[in-house]
């Protein structure tokens, strides 16, 4: 943040995006939201508010292919998250909980390669990016509008699909997991990869 | 859809890198957006639609991933999520 200290602080610029900023030709790259300051491991303890993703022990999930889910042999095992949860120790209620999940591959795939999305959601609220993309990102909004009451824990339970209809073309592939949102300490992302095996 | 900054975010951009820190005056820590995030930030003036963002970005970055459209849809949903931006029109 050093170089924040000597920036220049403006108002939203009425002029609008300067094209001197972008050089045509530039690589395109994922954007993403970055936390400018670190979020302490979460505790029980001090007055804290806790999220943390959720894995079976081992790291074991099921991919439901989403195209032929009650074709045996067609699942697929992996790693990812079960959940995440969240504990409430700040002191008060949380108030509304909201935030985004996204699923991006990684590498950035070819047009024939899978798409992960959750499959089912509980614990909140999920709306997901109508409708979900053939290819690429796969994009959804959380919400828990009652959020969470101080000393309590909100448990959120996942599971994911993948796209296709060829496992062969799945097993191995990657995925980056980005859950985030704004809890009463600031904005939280909880990253974790998903692979498909 | 037309998008604009929430007026409850203070902003803080260093010419120099191109990075932008926001911090909505409701949130304790700050996020910074570099690269293409910063980019899209700027775009979102309250007067191009989303097709415009993503056209002036493809016209400015080569997509060899086919990517774009996508990725930029999940990033301003991310940005509505955190309430750094809203819809054209909506007030705080």
């Amino acid at each position: 943040m050093s170089d924040v200290l000597n920036a220049e602080v403006t108002s939203n610029e009425e002029g609008g995006f300067s094209r001197r900023r972008v050089v045509k030709g530039v690589a395109w790259s994922v954007p993403v939201l970055v936390t400018a300051i670190a979020v302490p491991p979460a505790s029980a303890s001090g007055g804290k508010f806790e999220a943390l993703l959720d894995f079976n022990t081992p790291d074991t999930v099921n991919f439901v292919q989403q195209t032929r889910p009650a074709v045996a042999g067609q699942n697929r095992p992996g790693k990812g998250p079960i959940g995440f949860h969240l504990l409430n120790k700040s002191g008060a209620t949380s108030g509304p909980i909201v935030g985004t999940i996204t699923i991006t591959p990684s590498p950035a795939t070819a047009t024939s390669d899978p798409v992960v999305g959750i499959n089912t959601f509980s614990g909140g609220t999920l709306t997901v990016m109508t409708p979900p993309p053939a290819v690429g990102t796969f994009s959804a909004n959380f919400s828990l509008p009652g959020g969470v009451a101080n000393n309590a824990t909100a448990t959120f339970l996942l599971d994911f699909y993948y796209t296709g209809t060829s496992k062969t073309v799945a097993i191995g592939k990657q995925f980056n997991l980005t859950v985030s949102f704004t809890s009463p300490t600031g904005l939280l992302a909880l990253p974790a990869v998903l692979q498909l095996n | 859809m037309i998008w604009h900054h929430s007026n409850l975010v203070a902003e803080v951009r260093t010419q120099s890198t191109g990075r932008v820190a926001l911090l909505h005056l409701d949130a304790t820590q700050p996020v910074v957006l570099e690269g293409t995030a910063a980019t899209i930030w700027e775009l979102l003036d309250g007067r191009r639609d989303q097709a415009d963002v993503i056209a002036e970005l493809e016209a400015a970055f080569e997509d060899a991933a086919g990517q774009l459209a996508a990725q930029v849809e999940a990033f301003l949903a991310s940005l509505e999520a955190q309430r750094l931006i809203e819809p054209a029109g909506s007030t705080n």
